[in-house]
């Protein structure tokens, strides 16, 4: 216990004294005060996505030729752990630039309700229509005020093997419901012996969460009650459950597990966001025509078939010293097409803005995936993405639905129980209402 | 030393005043470390205790009384966190004191050469950068990929989940463990070995007992205390155990390896309920001091 205070202690003094220092720092280019933004602006972010704000700075800087970026590129967690540190102490030491996923977002606004800058304020307000319904129901708060600028978006797909599905005989159009997909499963495994679909059973419900958005709920209603004992909730466990007992499951440890059975051709599908595109291909170059994608199965005919996983925004900490700059940034990043077009073609991160959607990259076939249209699929679902809940409470129930899968899949809990007292563990952790 | 005292009153004469005395010098000596254990140690525990008390409804910490305790007597996770602590801590610590003994014992008599090579090897677990080894042990026990499911595999056995089978990633867990802290224990028997007279065992083997004997009957009773203090070092940890799991299994599956740290972890760290994992770590003070009183109670009775 000591330990562990210890190390939270001395990491909070130290966001202090690196705050401490950077404001003497900045305090000499105080910028924006009426004119042009200018001064110097600091964003943290991680991996690829990083890299795309890189990328855009030089095209910001035609526009605003007083401002500096400084993109640090930092890890994922790391980024989350400073800044709940650096809200919890008030605004020490965070930049003035935060990139946050979606799912993450109101914990954040719900715990530091005045960490984030009221991005409508500044003006956001005039960018709304620019974005689809999901995205904006996971930046904008009660009242309709954006906290958060909408970034990028992972619209779904089910990743598959054309060789093995020739091999196997199954043709992927006649994909339609998730009972299809089970009785293409055991066909394939019949044929070719290879199993449907990779799950890291233990620690991710990735498949769980994309069928709920599928059927317009989460993990909580729109009102934020507990929804987890829903039909839908029941209808998705069902499936993953009939998946793993006809022994077409894969049970992978981690992200690399399922990344190394990807590439094995261990599996002949893999249903993920529109993000994987760029991991097959960054780990399976010699694999070039022998992917496709099609949509998420839905649970009955003619359902909807269009998801969400995954997605970014960019956040701006109240505590900035140069918020004028720092909103201009990030209103030229979010809302202009060219800085999403770079992201896009050079790191796979797919926009949310509607406008990129008219870029003709979007109608080009990808030779890598059999010369299929995939970013034209992946766009024209994103209008139909129904909205969803994350709730300040998402990482707590990411866990115990994490948790209530192996319970279900290992243990072989009834699915009934196994969600009833998901449930119940929700109510007593967060005191919210069971649906 | 009295000439010293001699001297210190001469200057003292000389000298009206003084700031540094020898009285207060051994205070100022231990200031520094006194200043850093206050604002490192005492005030965390203080504002900790205060927050246990505490909750946070919409962005401010607000008094709940003994909501934070009450909720925590009625979560069951919590006590399956305690139940994997404990179970840990009766089935690897004794296996992990047990084969530090006998290493101990190998190396120590006379039989056995490169006697450096072997503890500098045993040892080297024990310095080797956590996060590191436990990603190691995560490629190694990979239920598709893992080099030790590829080598039974030679002997006909199936792979096996050690990280995501309830029961087998226990034991993965506890394999990590052992392998890690076996080498620190052995160098301290080591050095209780070495403290045991020769002439014990020259008398014995006069007397006809076999080395087995020998064993039994000399070395273990005469390792008691170090027994002893392995055991409370063992048993702290155990209950503090928290990188390990943290790193190889995040505690799955299903909770089968979530221990009391990780679990106070996961509740301040990633739901931001400091409140409630303040109170987790005010139950398991109360336990760790509750088990050393015990252990240090059996010491006085037996020394």
């Amino acid at each position: 216990m000591k330990k562990w205070l210890k190390g939270f202690l001395v990491l909070a003094l130290i966001t202090g004294l690196l705050a401490a220092c950077s404001n003497n720092e900045s305090s000499g280019n105080e910028g924006g005060d009426g004119g042009e933004p200018n001064g110097e602006i600091t964003i943290w972010g991680w991996n690829v996505a990083a890299q795309s704000m890189e990328l855009a700075v030089e095209g910001f800087q035609e526009e605003y030729p007083d401002v500096e970026v400084k993109v640090e590129d930092i890890g994922r967690l790391d980024v989350y752990e400073k800044l709940t540190v650096g809200l919890a102490s008030g605004g020490n030491g965070l930049p003035d630039v935060v990139l946050v996923e979606s799912d993450r977002l109101a914990n954040y606004q719900n715990e530091f309700p005045d960490g984030l800058l009221n991005l409508s304020e500044m003006g956001y307000d005039k960018h709304e229509s620019k974005f689809g319904e999901y995205k904006k129901s996971v930046t904008q708060d009660k009242n309709g005020d954006f906290f958060a600028a909408p970034w990028d978006i992972g619209p779904t797909g089910v990743f598959y093997r054309t060789d093995i599905f020739e091999e196997a005989g199954v043709n992927p159009e006649d994909i339609q419901t998730w009972e299809d997909y089970i009785e293409a499963g055991k066909q394939i495994k019949e044929k070719t012996g290879k199993k449907m679909v990779p799950i890291d059973i233990a620690k991710d419900d990735a498949l769980y969460r994309m069928m709920l958005n599928q059927q317009g709920t989460y993990y909580f209603d729109g009102e934020g009650n507990i929804d987890v004992t829903s039909d839908a909730s029941k209808n998705a466990f069902n499936v993953i459950n009939q998946l793993n007992e006809e022994g077409l499951v894969l049970n992978n440890d981690g992200w690399n597990g399922v990344v190394s059975a990807t590439v094995n051709g261990e599996v002949a599908t893999v249903p993920f966001g529109v993000w994987y595109t760029g991991t097959i291909m960054d780990q399976a170059p010699d694999q070039k025509g022998q992917w496709g994608v099609f949509k998420l199965p839905a649970f009955e005919e003619g359902g909807n078939r269009a998801a969400n996983l995954g997605g970014s925004d960019l956040v701006i900490p109240s505590a900035t010293d140069n918020k004028e700059a720092a909103y201009a940034f990030v209103e030229y990043f979010t809302t202009k097409v060219e800085p999403q077009m770079t992201a896009l073609k050079e790191k796979g991160i797919f926009p949310s803005l509607n406008a990129a959607y008219e870029e003709d990259y979007f109608n080009q076939e990808s030779e890598f995936f059999s010369n299929q249209k995939i970013f034209k699929m992946f766009a024209e679902q994103v209008p139909e993405i129904p909205a969803a809940n994350y709730t300040s409470d998402y990482a707590r129930a990411f866990k115990i639905m994490s948790d209530t899968q192996a319970d279900i899949l290992l243990n072989g809990t009834e699915l009934d129980k196994a969600l009833k007292k998901a449930a119940d563990k929700l109510e007593s952790d967060t005191g919210r209402n069971v649906n | 030393m009295s000439q010293l005292k001699a001297e210190t009153q001469i200057n003292g004469k000389r000298q009206r005043k003084r700031w540094i005395t020898p009285k207060n010098v051994p205070y100022l000596f231990i200031l520094p470390a006194l200043t850093f254990f206050m604002i490192f140690t005492v005030y965390p525990v203080i504002s900790s205790l205060l927050l246990s008390f505490q909750k946070r409804e919409g962005g401010e910490y607000v008094f709940a009384g003994l909501s934070n305790y009450a909720r925590l007597f009625q979560d069951e996770l919590f006590f399956k966190a305690l139940g994997n602590t404990f179970l840990i801590l009766l089935i690897q610590v004794p296996i992990q004191l047990f084969l530090a003994v006998v290493i101990a014992v190998a190396l120590n008599s006379q039989m056995v050469k490169l006697k450096g090579f072997f503890r500098v090897s045993f040892f080297m677990p024990a310095i080797t950068a956590l996060v590191a080894s436990s990603i190691i042990f995560m490629i190694m026990l990979d239920e598709n990929y893992g080099l030790v499911n590829y080598l039974l595999s030679f002997f006909g056995i199936e792979p096996i989940a050690w990280l995501s089978d309830p029961f087998w990633a226990k034991v993965a867990l506890m394999v990590a463990i052992t392998w890690r802290w076996t080498g620190y224990n052995m160098v301290i028997f080591l050095a209780g070995l070495q403290n045991i007279p020769g002439s014990l065992y020259e008398a014995a083997e006069m007397d006809g007992a076999g080395k087995l004997r020998q064993f039994f009957y000399i070395t273990v009773p005469q390792l008691k205390p170090i027994f002893l203090f392995t055991f409370v070092l063992s048993t702290i940890g155990t209950l503090q155990l928290f990188d390990e799991p943290y790193i190889l299994t995040e505690g799955g599956p299903n909770n089968s390896t979530l221990t009391i740290t990780l679990y106070l972890y996961q509740h301040g760290f990633k739901y931001f309920d400091f409140g409630y994992a303040s109170a987790i770590a005010y139950i398991l003070v109360l336990i760790i001091g509750v088990l050393s009183w015990g252990q240090m109670k059996l010491a006085g009775e037996n020394d």
